[in-house]
């Protein structure tokens, strides 16, 4: 297969119309004569959302222009440089001595360079990529690498569960230290949950991470997670699966989440990434392995035998519940039919009146109903008042401290493992990994209100 | 890519003047015609904040707070990224090299997570984009059709997301100057950064208040052929853009950088110059420290010298009295007393290593480097140079740096000083970018004051290399009727306005001032045509002379329209003396002052009523009454006399009738009697 390059990349209409018709085209070093005078530079492909009225020009200072298609009289090309992005690739050294370690890519934005076309980013995978981006990387372990998609977060789906549960039981099985799975943020608390489903009785780490600053900035926070992402894979005490995130906004330390109870709170901080309802499990720097906060974790255990549940029930729904919600909404998800719903009540777990009656008919109908609280924080305890009481009359199942995105993709799992509507409860209602907790200690709910004098005191003694 | 710099000095090295080690230390050598003959070139890049509500990406107010205490901070690093065409940038790897850690002081009022780089940014400022786009106009740029956001890397970490982001807005423009134009080659809108609080060995601090204030820079073309027309250029701008009204001033809110080489050098740029004042010296300095090199570089060739062979040995601290400190030799073949090599007033060529092992290596304690000429009380004795040659087996044509500091650092230290030796062989001046060691700072970190004006190293020079297309701004375009608005609402231009200025006869301090602050200026225009019968030298001096007089004496902040229009208008009725403008400014002043709650409209009423001038017969009735009662007193000589009249007659009527008319009459009265 030949692979010709459009030499009007990104132009259309009036631009494309013009290139063609002067004879120039993407990667052209030219001089370009219109109305007021003339430009010279490399004529860069443009961006598709983009306007039809303009050539867009690298000038010799770096700086680009655009030219209104209707002032340009002529172009003449004096050359061709047609930019080839490469992150310099240097062959990843390999230690005997250092633990190996597998990182598997699915998209995201941990080591990339720009697309000039789209202006996206696109992700540098290769142990030679990443070891010339990040070359401290090679002082923590030896690294596999394996690019299993190239979505981004929003476009992870049970499919892609799958396929990263299935890699990632044949990497343990192959004898890594430690496994880390580079992510696209967005999503990366859901596939974090649906990991800890999937990978039962872990013997070594899993570790999902990714980065709020592309790589392709300065001040990116990717090398700093890859690192700690390398300490906690290969070095770390934790075999779980874990989200590893800033701490702070400050290059200081990053924290290891648990799959089951991270949550993005963040639309671009750094530190995003949060634990609710709970503490986080450990804190870890590019320069050492983690360092534990608690003691309830499953230790590293290269003997103990993972299990792998790969199953997905795709028709499963998450419902947040809001003020007037008519039953139709509910009705629809019956005749699609949906096997499953979580909803995300007030409260402690309660939906108006109106829901009622199609709630009662979905539990009949055998569609599993699951009660969790868009607060995030705190327990859905649908006894507590009368609402709750009818809801459960109805069939509808509170889960407890259980997170609704956290719920949603158990739903979806437990459907996977079994059609026995008592055997999915079960499930659902058992704990693999701190998706519930038996209690909600003091400071599993911290959200500091700034502004208060004792908190922007804090604020301004410590790193932000 | 491999393009020619725009400011390339395309003249070869001149060798038959006096040698730079003469001239720097006589500075009243420095003359323009000197410089010309070296062929010098200078150009400039002004940084001028504009004057917008808003920060540029983010919407902070943009207010200066240079005294409030920081809200919080944050810690971070830069890394280097790829250029867009595939490549790392020079500089940003030796600012990576130097590993600094990075902390921003929150200045919470007015910044916001935008200015932690914790939020992408928001569509460029309207307003600055606006002023910016008039600016440009105004110094006859082509505009920019569709502006494209770039990102220009600073890994100094004075932009907390490690670049800055900018915009081309115009290009090519011109000034006029002495008869000639002045090239502009471009103009972009770009953020400012951070403000340095700090910077010692690993560890730098920047302050957040200023960062995102909108900021244009304005790059000429290397077009002044001395540097007394440099810093005149420099002026110039600095008017046009005053004059515009859409700038910001004060402390900061405009910085030059100033573009220096002469034949045979290569451009340097020098950042930092807060004031005018200082370019013409500071100029003169770096044309000379070029002038310095070039001649390093013909003696060492003179030495027979075509590579630099040099060794390098890390050595134990303590062994030389160095406690707990590692301690670098470079062993420079042939090099014997280069190190002295003068290069500007107070500095050497070891200043020139200090300058690089400082920055690069991050090594914090002066002098950084030691060689066997240092003279401070901190040299090293004479007998550990001995001492040393005999235990290394160094010749005696050789020449010894030393670096203390860290083990690693010293490492550094040792490559930089090497490196550095080797452009002077190789490029002779390396490409550059120094920063100016004025005002403040004319103090040495060892305590010694600096002479004057001179420059130190602050990094290599960026190239193209360091510019990224920005992924977080669509691009923006520019309407013709956008531009056509911008247009029809921009004053006449300086230059034209300064000559109708003195056309008009009016004194050189007012010409400018008018042609550079908008307000006075619109307001003269407007009165100038209102009044057809006034004098416009009148109404510019009580603009201008007047008004600084009545704010010097506390009188009267301001002359503004509702005080000018009734004031100009009753002298162009006939109704109000000439002379009687500036004491009835005063007076309404002095009044407002001591009853500040009156009606301003009212009080002018007023006032212009008891300033009402008299009828010609009334007039002459006033002055035959004086004339007779003061017939046999007072002075006799006739002008003591014709002062004494006058000074009878205004007893009578104040300033009611112009000084000029009672001369007439009262010396037509002497005359009579
Ligand atoms: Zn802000």
């Amino acid at each position: 297969m030949t692979d010709t390059p459009d030499p009007y990349k990104g132009y259309r209409g009036r631009g494309r119309e013009l290139l063609k018709r002067l004879g120039a085209r993407v990667w052209s070093d030219c001089t370009i004569t219109t109305d007021t005078g003339e430009f010279s530079g490399i004529i860069l492909p443009r961006s598709e959302q983009a306007d039809d009225r303009h050539i867009v020009l690298k000038m010799n200072t770096g700086y680009n222009i655009g030219i209104a298609v209707e002032r340009i009289q002529s172009i003449v090309e004096h050359d061709y440089k047609e930019a080839h992005y490469k992150i310099p690739e240097q062959e990843f050294p390999f230690d005997p001595a250092k633990p190996n370690v597998t990182l598997l890519g699915t998209g995201g934005t941990i080591a990339s360079r720009l697309d000039y076309r789209t202006g996206a980013v696109i992700p540098a995978f290769s142990p030679g990529e990443l070891y010339g981006a990040c070359p401290e990387l090679a002082d923590i372990c030896n690294l596999e690498t394996k690019k299993l998609f190239g979505v981004f977060s929003e476009n992870m789906g049970p499919e892609q569960y799958l396929i990263t549960a299935r890699e990632i039981a044949k990497q343990i099985e192959n004898g890594v230290a430690g496994i880390i799975i580079g992510h696209g943020t967005d999503t990366l608390h859901h596939t974090a949950a649906a990991m800890s489903y999937m990978l039962q009785d872990l013997p070594v780490p899993v570790i999902l991470v990714g980065s709020q600053r592309s790589s392709d900035r300065p001040s990116s926070d990717a090398a700093f997670n890859l690192q700690c992402a390398a300490q906690s894979a290969a070095h770390g005490e934790l075999a779980e699966v874990l989200v590893c995130m800033f701490g702070p906004t400050s290059d200081r330390y990053n924290l290891l989440h648990r799959g089951t109870r991270v949550r993005k709170m963040h639309s671009s901080y750094r530190s995003t990434f949060r634990t609710l309802g709970d503490t986080p499990l450990a804190t870890v720097t590019p320069e050492a392995p983690p360092e534990p906060l608690r003691r309830d974790f499953t230790r590293r255990d290269p003997e103990r035998k993972l299990n792998l549940y790969d199953v997905f029930e795709e028709r499963v729904a998450i419902v947040y519940y809001y003020p007037n919600m008519q039953p139709d909404i509910i009705e629809s998800l019956i005749d699609n039919g949906y096997k499953g719903i979580v909803i995300a009540g007030t409260g402690l777990g309660h939906v108006n009146k109106p829901l009622y009656e199609p709630l009662r008919k979905a539990c009949e109908s055998g569609v599993q109903v699951y009660m969790t609280v868009q607060t995030l924080w705190g327990y859905a305890q649908m006894y507590v008042y009368d609402t709750g009481r009818d809801l459960m009359e109805l069939g509808v199942v509170p889960l407890a401290n259980m997170l609704p995105e956290a719920a949603y993709i158990k739903l979806g799992w437990a459907l996977g493992m079994s059609d026995d509507a008592e055997r999915v409860k079960e499930l659902m209602l058992t704990p693999v990994n701190g998706e519930i907790t038996e209690r909600e200690q003091y400071n599993a709910y911290v959200v500091l209100q700034g502004g208060l004098p004792e908190v922007d005191a804090f604020l301004h003694d410590h790193w932000r | 890519m491999n393009r020619p710099d725009p400011h390339t000095n395309p003249h070869p090295q001149v060798r038959d003047l006096a040698l730079a080690r003469e001239l720097i230390v006589h500075p009243e050598s420095w003359t323009p015609e000197l410089f010309r003959k070296m062929h010098f070139m200078g150009g400039l890049e002004i940084h001028q904040q504009v004057a917008t509500r808003r920060k540029l990406f983010c919407r902070c107010p943009a207010v200066p707070m240079p005294h409030e205490p920081a809200a919080a901070r944050v810690y971070r690093h830069m890394r280097p990224t790829l250029s867009e065409m595939g490549t790392y940038d020079g500089t940003a790897l030796m600012e990576f090299k130097t590993k600094k850690n990075v902390i921003y002081e929150l200045i919470d009022p007015v910044s916001c997570t935008y200015e932690m780089d914790d939020t992408p940014p928001f569509l460029i400022d309207e307003e600055a984009l606006r002023k910016s786009l008039a600016i440009a106009l105004m110094m006859n740029c082509k505009i920019i059709d569709e502006l494209h956001v770039a990102r220009k890397q600073y890994l100094d970490g004075s932009i907390p997301t490690g670049f800055q982001r900018t915009a081309i807005i115009g290009l090519d423009g011109w000034i006029p100057y002495r008869g000639r134009r002045i090239r502009i080659r471009q103009i972009s809108l770009e953020e400012d950064s951070c403000r340095e609080v700090n910077d010692v060995g690993h560890e730098i601090t920047f302050r957040t208040d200023r960062l995102g204030f909108p900021l244009l820079e304005v790059v000429t073309e290397p077009d002044a052929r001395d540097p007394w027309e440099l810093a005149g250029i420099c002026r110039l701008l600095g008017d046009i853009m005053r004059s515009s009204g859409m700038v910001r001033r004060g402390m900061g809110a405009s910085r030059q950088d100033v573009n220096v080489s002469i034949g045979g050098s290569t451009r340097i740029e020098n950042k930092g110059v807060s004031r005018y004042g200082y370019i013409p010296r500071l100029t003169c300095v770096e044309a000379l420290r070029h002038k310095a090199l070039l001649e390093l570089r013909d003696e060492l060739r003179g030495r027979g010298l075509n590579s630099i062979e040099a060794e390098r040995h890390v050595l134990d601290g303590a062994e030389l009295g160095f406690a707990k400190r590692s301690v670098g030799l470079a062993v420079l073949r042939g090099w014997r007393g280069l190190l002295d090599w003068r290069t500007q007033p107070d500095f050497h060529f070891v200043d020139e290593l200090r300058g690089v092992v400082r920055v690069v290596a991050c090594l914090d304690r002066f002098p950084y480097v030691y060689c066997e000429h240092d003279r401070a009380d901190w040299a090293l004795p004479t007998e550990r140079w001995s001492e040393l040659r005999r235990r290394m087996n160094v010749g005696d044509d050789d020449e010894l740096a030393l670096v203390v500091g860290p083990e690693n650092d010293v490492a550094t230290a040792l490559d930089e000083i090497i490196d550095r030796c080797t452009q002077a062989l190789t490029e002779a001046v390396p490409k550059q970018t120094r920063q100016a060691l004025a005002d403040e700072r004319l103090t040495r970190p060892d305590g010694r004051r600096l002479s004057g004006v001179q420059t130190d190293f602050e990094r290599v020079l960026p190239g193209a290399d360091r510019m990224y297309p920005d992924t977080d701004h669509p691009p923006r375009a520019v309407s013709r009727d956008e531009l056509g608005r911008i247009d029809d609402a921009l004053p006449e231009p300086l230059w034209e306005r300064r000559s109708a200025y003195r056309a008009a006869g009016l004194p050189v301090d007012v010409v400018r001032t008018l042609s550079r602050e908008r307000r006075p200026a619109e307001l003269f225009e407007e009165l100038v045509t209102e009044c057809p019968g006034v004098d416009p030298v009148l109404i510019g001096v009580t603009l201008v002379q007047t008004a600084r007089h009545l704010r010097r004496e506390g009188l009267l902040a301001d002359i503004g329209p509702e005080l000018a229009r009734p004031v100009f208008a009753a002298v162009e009725a006939g109704l109000l003396a000439a002379d009687a403008v500036p004491r009835l400014l005063a007076e309404y002043g002095a009044r407002l002052r001591g009853e500040p709650g009156l009606d301003h409209g009212a009080l002018i009423e007023e006032i212009l009523e008891d300033y009402r001038r008299l009828p010609d017969d009334e007039l002459r009735g006033v002055v035959s009454q004086v004339h007779r009662a003061a017939d046999g007193e007072g002075p006799r000589e006739p002008d003591k006399r014709g002062r004494y009249l006058m000074g009878r007659v205004r007893e009578r009527i104040g300033w009611r009738a112009p000084g000029r008319k009672l001369e007439e009459l009262l010396a037509a009265g002497l005359a009579k009697a």
